[in-house]
């Protein structure tokens, strides 16, 4: 186990350097100057040339890489073009608002798609199976966006039930943290669980089939039992990988849902940071996503091997 | 052009785009003024606000601020600079007046080349510091200082140097006789910030505004809270402004509408009807003056010939991109210049290029052009441009030229503008009631060899130059007119329509204001129980 964990660890430093001069070389190589977005396109080319002599863009790239690289690993990533604050307190004011989003999406996801595969697993062919079916396939039909919208309209707007936009710590009101985090996070939830839906379904299914299901309920064990230490055990080992693998799409989806509620979290700190050509913070804002999900995937697949030993000779 | 501007609140019809306001097309360059109920807010005897202050107005913009130092005034920075500073001097939106400020008298000399300023008594910064001369010359240094890279810097050159002249008195000389009208529009530019607040002013400002910066959290919101040594008296009328930011349109206007803001800036052309019938207020801004163009790079031998450009005019069917694109809410026109303006509008200059198909067709055959086809950019930020641009594609390929139509990024796409790599570029311009010289020295007028789209016109560059240095005004009238002929003429900036700034309130709220350049001035904002 320690020396795959070696192993594994030592792939995901890799992984991050490469990020960070794909990343770095990516916002330079794109059109664009943040100069020209600082003071408008009507700027003098002397004006142009002040701001770009005092953000360090007249050295060499090679130069601005390792200046960047050199303060990152010391914890500073500069300070934003487009507002002058630091990067690193840009990024942990929004850290938590994320992360608050996220763990309540996934949460809500997993219980929402675990159960409902448990359910169409059991009732296999029955209505309620093609219930569920239904309304995985409609929720995957619709846009992040319009239904985010649409929850906002009817829970928010008609039935004045949920505040429309803004973030709460939890540690500040848990109440009005959880009545804001409902909509926002239960629309991100809404949009992951029908893959783990499916999978836990396909998964209890195949097993369903299995000698050790049979024996065990020939056995007479309760279906409750079986279901639990039988089915759901071996099912979740796929899930255990969808979750890892869905850490960017939840980091990609946080972006809409961050817009559409105005949620004051990392996505929306991105999307801004590219519209503004603000290198430092892209930069930084990219390279933690990139180190996110590379170490939720590692830890995914340390849980993974932990399960089934048999993944770590393989690999 | 829309000349409105003495109607500004309504509860429908008048539009405005949210996008333009995305768009950061225009730099607006620090330009102020004010409506005739804030001018006289501004003065001495200004009358005493009600007794009970509001606690707290919450109001939300599309896009978010950008920075704090009001040197740098950009789109989306247009809400924070009249609360937190104040400038010298303030222009009448419509009639193109100043009136004092912090300062409350100046001198312009007979020879133009010095202006005496007369600074306000009792004024304070938020840090409870008077203000004095020697900080209003600080400020104008700084505005002359390009290494700063500042927007101001092009404006202040003209500046020799500056003194105090005692406590009150600051006096500023020039390199060249100037006439009032471009000394005072510096002025107007110049929102005081308090010296020792300049190292921080991108993030912890300080001036002497109505309001005081209490703290801002990107992409979230602002908070500012009332001056209590503010000079004006009864104002502001209340105790916390807070400003949130949004990145969606739609979501910004349900957030109007279930009440959780009061108001908001950034409307879509589309949804001024629906919020007007809904009981919202819906409040036109024109004090920008500015308009949707379509710029033409003189450089590309496509367009060098003038009649090719008048042909492209002639081929922009202006009426149907109004009513197609912006919902009946702007005004079609053919020139730059609304008619409040000091710029010597002339009103028949409006339709002087109406939609006419065999007029463009002649002109192209006139100049020998067969086979046209050039690119037309725009930028994704200003989403109407794409509408606007497959209207003018799609009457143009009835008259043989072919339009490919290109969009991208706004950073990628301004890179493009000053690098001067386009054919034809849809952006929108903003040329408020100001001094003439500022308006026929915009950046797409300039007359110099800067021009980005190669326009470099002796005739223009002459009169121009003269012009800026005229103090005698009916002398500078006339070359004004004559500079204005040449633009009409020339269809280097194509105007298509009016480009007015929206925003929408809750019935009660009441009070709101703006200058010259869509600067909000939220001191007067109030809000019934």
């Amino acid at each position: 186990m320690g020396a795959y964990v070696r192993r594994r660890f030592a792939g995901l430093v890799i992984v991050v350097f490469v990020a960070s001069v794909i990343v770095f070389s990516l916002v330079r190589v794109l059109p664009g100057d943040p100069a020209v977005t600082i003071l408008g396109q009507d700027a003098t080319e002397e004006q142009l040339e002040a701001v770009r002599t005092s953000l360090g863009l007249d050295e060499p790239i090679t130069t601005q890489y390792w200046l960047w690289i050199s303060r990152a690993a010391t914890g500073d990533f500069g300070y934003s073009y487009a507002t002058g604050y630091p990067v690193v307190e840009l990024i942990a004011n929004r850290v938590p608002a994320t992360l608050h989003l996220v763990v309540a999406g996934l949460l809500l996801a997993t219980v929402l798609g675990v159960s409902s595969g448990i359910i169409a697993a059991l009732n296999r062919g029955k209505l309620v199976d093609k219930v569920i079916n239904a309304m995985n396939m409609a929720t995957l039909g619709v846009p992040s966006f319009s239904l985010g919208l649409v929850l906002l309209m009817v829970f928010g707007l008609s039935l004045n039930w949920l505040p429309m936009s803004g973030y709460v710590s939890l540690w500040d009101d848990p109440v009005d943290a959880i009545t804001h985090l409902i909509l926002p996070a239960g629309t991100l939830g809404i949009l992951i669980m029908p893959q783990l839906s499916w999978l836990v379904r396909d998964g209890m299914l195949a097993n369903l089939e299995q000698d050790h299901v049979r024996t065990a309920t020939s056995m007479g064990l309760p279906r409750s039992v079986i279901v639990r230490s039988n089915l759901l055990r071996n099912a979740f080992s796929p899930v255990l990988t969808l979750l890892g693998l869905t850490t960017g799409k939840l980091l990609a989806g946080a972006v809409i849902m961050e817009s559409v509620f105005s949620w004051p979290g990392l996505g929306s700190l991105a999307l801004r940071s590219v519209l503004s050509d603000d290198y430092p913070t892209v930069q930084a804002v990219v390279l933690l996503a990139v180190v996110t999900v590379v170490v939720v995937n590692l830890l995914t697949d340390l849980l993974h091997a932990k399960l089934d030993p048999r993944v770590m000779k393989g690999d | 052009m829309s000349d409105s501007g003495n109607d500004l609140s309504r509860t429908a019809r008048q539009p405005f785009s949210r996008r333009r306001f995305l768009s950061g097309a225009a730099l607006v360059g620090g330009t102020l003024a004010v409506s005739p109920f804030m001018l006289a807010g501004c003065s001495d005897d200004a009358s005493e606000g009600p007794a009970e202050m509001v606690e707290l107005i919450t109001g939300a913009q599309l896009g978010d601020f950008t920075t704090f130092d009001p040197y740098f005034v950009l789109a989306f920075d247009r809400l924070q600079h009249f609360q937190i500073y104040d400038p010298l001097v303030r222009i009448g939106a419509e009639q193109g007046t100043y009136s004092p400020c912090l300062a409350t008298a100046w001198t312009m000399a007979p020879d133009g080349l010095s202006l005496t300023l007369t600074l306000r008594e009792d004024v304070k910064f938020h840090s409870g510091a008077s203000m004095a001369a020697a900080d209003v010359v600080a400020n104008i240094e700084r505005a002359r200082d390009t290494t700063v890279g500042h927007t101001l810097s092009g404006g202040a050159a003209v500046i020799k140097g500056v003194s105090a002249v005692d406590a009150k008195t600051v006096r500023i000389e020039y390199n060249r006789p100037i006439p009032e009208g471009v000394a005072l529009d510096l002025m107007a530019s110049l929102f005081i910030i308090e010296p020792a607040a300049v190292p921080n002013v991108k993030t912890s400002p300080s001036g002497t505004g109505p309001y005081k910066f209490v703290s801002f959290k990107p992409g979230e919101q602002l908070k500012l809270e009332a001056n209590p040594n503010y000079w004006q008296p009864g104002l502001p009328k209340t105790k916390t402004i807070i400003i949130k930011t949004f990145t969606d349109a739609s979501s910004m206007v349900l957030n109007l509408k279930g009440k959780e803001v009061d108001w908001v800036l950034g409307l879509d052309y589309n949804q001024v009807d629906a919020l007007a019938r809904e009981g919202f207020t819906v409040r036109q801004e024109t004090s920008l003056g500015g308009y949707w163009t379509l710029l033409l790079n003189v450089r590309r031998p496509v367009f060098s010939d003038k009649r090719v450009r008048q042909a492209i005019s002639f081929a922009l069917d202006r009426e149907k991109v109004v009513k197609a694109v912006f919902a009946n809410q702007a005004t079609a026109t053919s020139t730059p210049f609304y008619s409040k303006s000091l710029a010597v509008y002339q009103a028949a200059d409006v339709n002087r290029y109406a939609f006419n198909l065999d007029r463009a067709k002649s002109l192209l055959e006139s100049a020998g052009v067969t086979n046209l086809q050039f690119e037309a950019m725009w930028l994704s930020s200003l989403p109407q441009a794409g509408p606007i641009l497959e209207i003018l594609q799609a009457d143009l390929a009835k008259i043989g030229v072919k339009v490919d139509i290109k969009t991208f990024p706004a950073a990628q796409g301004q890179e493009r503008y000053t690098k001067a790599d386009f054919d034809c570029f849809l952006s929108a311009l903003a040329v408020p009631a100001r001094d003439p010289n500022y308006v026929y020295t915009l950046p797409p007028m300039l007359p110099t060899a800067a021009n980005r789209l190669g326009y470099v016109d002796p005739r223009y560059q002459q009169l121009a130059t003269a012009a800026a240095s005229e103090l005698d005004s009916s002398k500078r009238q006339t070359m004004y007119g004559q500079l204005r002929d040449i633009l009409v003429d020339e269809q280097i900036v194509v105007p298509i329509a009016s480009r007015p700034v929206l925003y929408a309130f809750q019935s009660s709220v009441s009070g709101f204001d703006s200058a010259v350049g869509d600067l909000a001035i939220l001191s007067g904002l109030s809000k019934t129980k």
